[in-house]
């Protein structure tokens, strides 16, 4: 079972935007105060309307982000936690749930409101030596023979609806696989103004991308649903997560 | 209500979008799709900030908008992006109290006029006299799945921005 991702998406999609901001949403939903709060404002931000809070907690990062038509509740490592040098920080997927599950049931859930969609998102990886091995796990996955060249850009997605036993609400099971090299990149401008950029660290990853959504309903999902069809689709997640090969997905 | 300039042309029930669709010979899209570009994504965060800035105009500027009708504008936006592969549309400001998106798809031309009460559907045949318009919704009310249901597009099965 794969466990380790670089973060953990919660999604509510609602008609009418509610008039909370994301600090109070963030308090509402995990109980804590956000450490930074934006809002935007024309003309600096790409993404007007939206507010944004963030907090740090135990090496994590907890983004929250209300924007027109949805809001996003991301957990990721904390940046600052983590060395630059050391490559791809991750987050394991299944404590961070259940942290956040935790706090739901304390706190509250429907803050946002009437919501008609709502959706749960892990890009996990597999860290490997090389790209060759990221490679050879993704055609395991897949279920392709090796290629004779060598190749790159390794990707392969699939839906699978399933109907939820939470209020017969339909979800969609995108999984993504892929084979992918990350690089990060110090950038930095030297004497006489030279720039002196470098690879401070290379990651090869087998990837696999979990969205688990609800489709659209008519008016809204019941209020008092809301968390079973949250922890519903989590189950979903932890089932594509132990998945050998897109076959297996019932 | 529906508004049909032709007689020829089919009575139109109430939400009937598939008879208004039929009758501008324009076949909805059922299929669907996971995804879209980062691009397009990006197309629909400028109509946003085109939105935004137009309700922070002075009232007296030509382009100022209500600031009811850019938030009920800006919704319409969202779950039209949040479940849709349609391409990000065209904006036009109407005298600071409607917004029209618009789309054309060949010799179609698809205005979806938002403003803080209704919502309504009009589809125009160009080079034509016909169009046919059609009430989404009405009092401020806010239905993602009938605003979905008049724009007819594939729907977006990702959860993706």
């Amino acid at each position: 079972m794969i466990e380790a991702a670089q973060s953990l998406q919660f999604a509510w999609f609602f008609g009418k935007t509610p008039d909370i901001t994301a600090d109070k949403a963030m308090k509402a939903l995990l109980g804590a105060d956000a450490d930074q709060m934006q809002t935007n404002r024309v003309p600096s931000p790409q993404t007007p309307f939206l507010s944004s809070a963030l907090r740090y907690e135990n090496g994590q990062e907890f983004n929250l982000n209300v924007s027109p038509g949805r809001a996003d509740l991301f957990i990721r490592p904390d940046p600052n936690s983590v060395q630059p040098t050391e490559g791809m920080p991750l987050i394991n997927v299944s404590a961070a749930a259940q942290d956040v599950f935790e706090r739901f049931k304390n706190g509250d859930v429907n803050c946002f409101g009437s919501v008609y969609r709502v959706a749960m998102v892990a890009p996990y990886l597999v860290k490997c030596s090389s790209i060759q091995e990221a490679q050879k796990i993704f055609s395991e996955y897949v279920g392709i023979e090796g290629f004779k060249e060598p190749v790159s850009d390794l990707a392969f997605s699939f839906n699978k609806r399933k109907v939820s036993p939470v209020d017969d609400i339909s979800l969609n099971r995108i999984i993504s696989y892929s084979a992918s090299e990350f690089q990060n990149i110090s950038f930095s401008i030297g004497p006489n103004s030279q720039e002196n950029n470098r690879v401070i660290a290379r990651s090869y990853v087998f990837g696999m991308n979990v969205d688990i959504n609800s489709v659209p309903v008519k008016d809204s999902i019941r209020s008092s649903a809301l968390l079973s069809l949250f922890e519903d689709i989590f189950r979903e997640m932890e089932g594509a997560a132990r998945l050998k090969s897109p076959q297996e997905l019932k | 209500m529906s508004q049909i300039d032709n007689a020829t042309n089919p009575k139109l029930k109430e939400n009937d979008f598939s008879a208004l669709y039929q009758w501008a010979n324009a076949a909805r899209e059922s299929a669907s799709q996971i995804s879209r570009s980062n691009w397009t994504a990006h197309l629909y965060g400028e109509l946003l900030q085109a939105l935004f800035k137009m309700s922070q105009l002075p009232e007296s500027h030509d382009l100022f908008l209500h600031s009811g009708v850019s938030k009920r504008a800006a919704d319409v936006l969202g779950a039209i992006q949040a479940n849709t592969l349609l391409a990000p549309p065209r904006l036009m400001n109407e005298d600071g109290d409607t917004v029209l998106f618009s789309w054309s798809d060949a010799d179609l031309k698809k205005y979806l006029c938002v403003d803080e009460d209704d919502i309504e559907l009009e589809v125009r045949k160009l080079g034509a006299r016909h169009y046919c318009s059609e009430i989404v919704l009405t009092d401020g009310a806010m239905e993602v799945e009938k605003i979905l249901q008049a724009v007819g597009s594939m729907e977006k099965n990702s959860s993706e921005v």
